[in-house]
């Protein structure tokens, strides 16, 4: 009684056993006829005999026709892709250990003409009492379409959001809801605003933000949001990360940089979609400096044309008093003499504001950089400066070996150096000597450099001024009545830069000015 | 009878000398330049002139506008005639320059004989 308990009834056994096929076969034909209809390929496993089938569709998906393949477990095996090999096989292995009865497993098959078919491969398995699978059926569905738009739409999704990151304008995207679904890295740095900040607010939370952070006289209007609309808002610097500059003392007539305003300047766009992810999106792009530009430019006009009018004002002052009255032959003299002085001011001025533009507008073919002997440069610039000077008053000394080399536009070198060398003398009017060094260094990034240092022993410049020597039409408080446009320094300071040298000016009020220029001696980049 | 004094103030040396040409040759006004804010107060302090030709824009701690303020606010000097001189002839350069107290706004270029009418009219008015 006890072993008969313990031995299985084969009877029993055996008519479980055709009973299960039997169920069995009747379910893997409703199956198959169910995915047949889904255009589905069919597959059946038979573990006890290891027998497969796979269905004519299941070929048919790969390009082949029901002949062409085997009905065998390596048939599906052999064409799966290299890369989903090993984990196509794992899943396969790892379910029929299991007790599972479901299963599933994407996977690329090859195709009869050698191009990849996205395979979405789910199977169920029937088990014995003991787990052990007997047989797994399943069917296999094309997704290779869906994959492929998938992939494009993550494709897509990552390219977006690249450029929404790494965009240098700001943007912020409101929901259906009128909540903030995204900002941008580039919006929360022109505003100064955190990304934690801002998430959760709503929209009229983030009117108010805004409006705190702007400028009375351009705030922020929340009013003008109708699409395509723009506004510009000027932002505080106060509540920017980024240092605001010091003011500088206005010392001088003209100062440009004093006019640099304490707020970023942002052209704010809307654009209102009827797209429900994102029906509200703010544009944010920062004009500041386009701003400035424009304003520097303008202002630029204004006081070129106001030092073109001064002595034209004399000039006709001076051309009335002689035709309208009588002076002795010494005023006269006097008079015109002013006159000619005044119409030397006024060519100047106008040589000096087309250098600048010139060298603004930055025409590299106007400019023949090339390597030069710095000896020949300078002897060719003091017979050109002789000619209006007295030569006798400069003292040159050379440093350097007399081949040494310098990468520089002849012109534009002899241009910076006649307009030190003549500040030099008109900034003496004692008549002192001026003395013109030619020396070599290595700069703080090691570069070799040439320099030419021009030492006077003239009026000299406070320490207050030198900083706003290379600002245009600045003239420090102590020239009195030297005549000059204050555009020189300015245009030195250009050609230094366009040569990627350096200016140094060292000068004690009364004592006399060292300025350098330094060029490089070969092309650097 | 006692010269009528007339005090320049201007930054720009040629502006100055055409000024005093001007005026040079008339032995009844008195000529005295500036070419500062500060200066000019110093000369207006020392000098209490009758009629002051003022450039506006000038470098410095104080320009024209500032001069006249102080010309005009002050009961020693307040009656002292006072001409802007300014190369600025918009219509707010010239309300701006009227709002600081000046009796009259001239823009550059201008002509020196029809400054000598104005002083001329002037001292016709206070005889």
């Amino acid at each position: 009684m006890t072993t008969s308990a313990v031995l299985p009834d084969v009877e029993l056994l055996l008519s479980e056993n055709a009973r299960l096929r039997e169920e069995l076969q009747k379910s893997k034909t409703d199956f198959t006829k169910i995915f047949e209809q889904l255009n589905d390929g069919i597959w059946d496993w038979d573990l006890t005999d290891n027998s497969v089938y796979l269905s004519p569709r299941w070929k048919e998906m790969l390009g082949y026709t029901n002949d062409e393949l085997p009905n065998e477990f390596e048939t599906w095996s052999s064409l799966i892709h290299p890369d989903d090999f090993s984990l196509a096989m794992k899943t396969v292995e790892d379910f029929l250990k299991s007790n599972e009865t479901f299963y599933e497993s994407i996977h690329r098959l090859k195709q009869k003409n050698g191009q990849w078919t996205w395979i979405l491969d789910r199977g169920v398995a029937i088990r014995d009492a003991n787990n052990k699978p007997l047989r797994v059926y399943g069917a296999h569905t094309d997704i290779t379409k869906l994959h492929t738009t998938e992939e494009t739409l993550m494709q897509r999704e990552r390219e977006l959001n690249n450029i929404v990151s790494f965009s240098p304008d700001g943007i912020v995207t409101f929901n259906q809801e009128n909540f903030i679904s995204s900002v941008n890295p580039a919006f929360l740095k022109m505003t100064g605003f955190t990304h934690d900040e801002l998430l959760t607010l709503q929209k009229s939370e983030f009117d108010q933000k805004m409006l705190e952070i702007s400028e009375q006289t351009q705030p922020y209007q929340k009013s003008h949001l109708t699409h395509d609309n723009s506004q510009l808002i000027w932002i505080l610097k106060k509540y920017l990360p980024s240092e605001v500059p010091k003011v500088k003392k206005n010392l001088s007539k003209f100062n440009f940089k004093l006019r640099q305003q304490p707020y970023r300047v942002l052209k704010m766009t809307v654009y209102l979609s009827k797209d429900t992810v994102s029906p509200v999106i703010l544009y944010f792009r920062d004009v500041t400096l386009e701003t400035e530009m424009n304003q520097m430019k303008n202002e630029f006009l204004s006081v070129a044309a106001h030092e073109l009018r001064m002595p034209i004002a004399s000039i006709y002052g001076y051309s009335e008093l002689l035709i309208m009255r009588e002076f002795d032959d010494m005023t006269r003299k006097e008079i015109l003499q002013a006159v000619h002085g005044l119409c030397n001011s006024v060519v100047e001025l106008v040589n000096q504001l087309l250098d600048l533009a010139r060298i603004e507008a930055q025409c590299s073919n106007v400019f023949e950089f090339k390597r030069q002997p710095i000896t020949k440069l300078i002897k060719e610039t003091l017979a050109d400066f002789n000619i209006y000077n007295d030569f006798r008053k400069i003292e040159v000394h050379y440093f350097i070996d007399e081949f040494a080399k310098i990468y520089a536009d002849s012109d534009q070198f002899k241009r910076a150096l006649i307009n030190i060398l003549s500040n030099a003398i008109k900034y003496s009017p004692n008549g002192q000597n001026v003395e013109l060094e030619i020396r070599a260094r290595t700069n703080a990034s090691n570069d070799k450099q040439i320099g030419i240092v021009v030492k006077d022993k003239g009026i000299g410049i406070s320490t207050e001024n030198i900083e706003y020597i290379f600002d245009k039409f600045w003239r420090a408080d102590n020239v009195s009545d030297i005549i000059g446009s204050g555009l020189g320094m300015a245009l030195v300071k250009e050609i230094v830069d366009l040569h990627h040298g350096e200016i140094d000016v060292q000068s004690t009020l009364g004592k006399g000015t060292t300025v350098s220029l330094w060029f490089p001696t070969s092309h650097t980049t | 009878m006692a010269k009528t004094k007339i005090l320049v103030v201007d930054d720009n040396a040629q502006m100055r000398n055409l000024l005093r040409i001007t005026f040079n040759s008339y032995p009844q006004y008195a000529f005295f330049q500036a070419q500062s804010g500060q200066e000019a107060i110093d000369v207006i302090k020392a000098e209490h002139p009758d009629i002051i030709f003022l450039d506006v824009m000038m470098p410095g701690e104080l320009d024209g506008l500032n001069v006249c303020e102080f010309v005009k606010s002050s009961d020693e000097f307040k009656s002292i005639f006072v001409a802007l001189l300014s190369a600025k002839g918009q219509k707010e350069d010239i309300a701006t320059g009227l709002k600081s107290g000046a009796d009259k706004y001239i823009t550059k270029p201008f002509s020196p004989m029809a400054l000598l009418d104005i002083v001329a009219e002037i001292c016709a008015a206070k005889v």
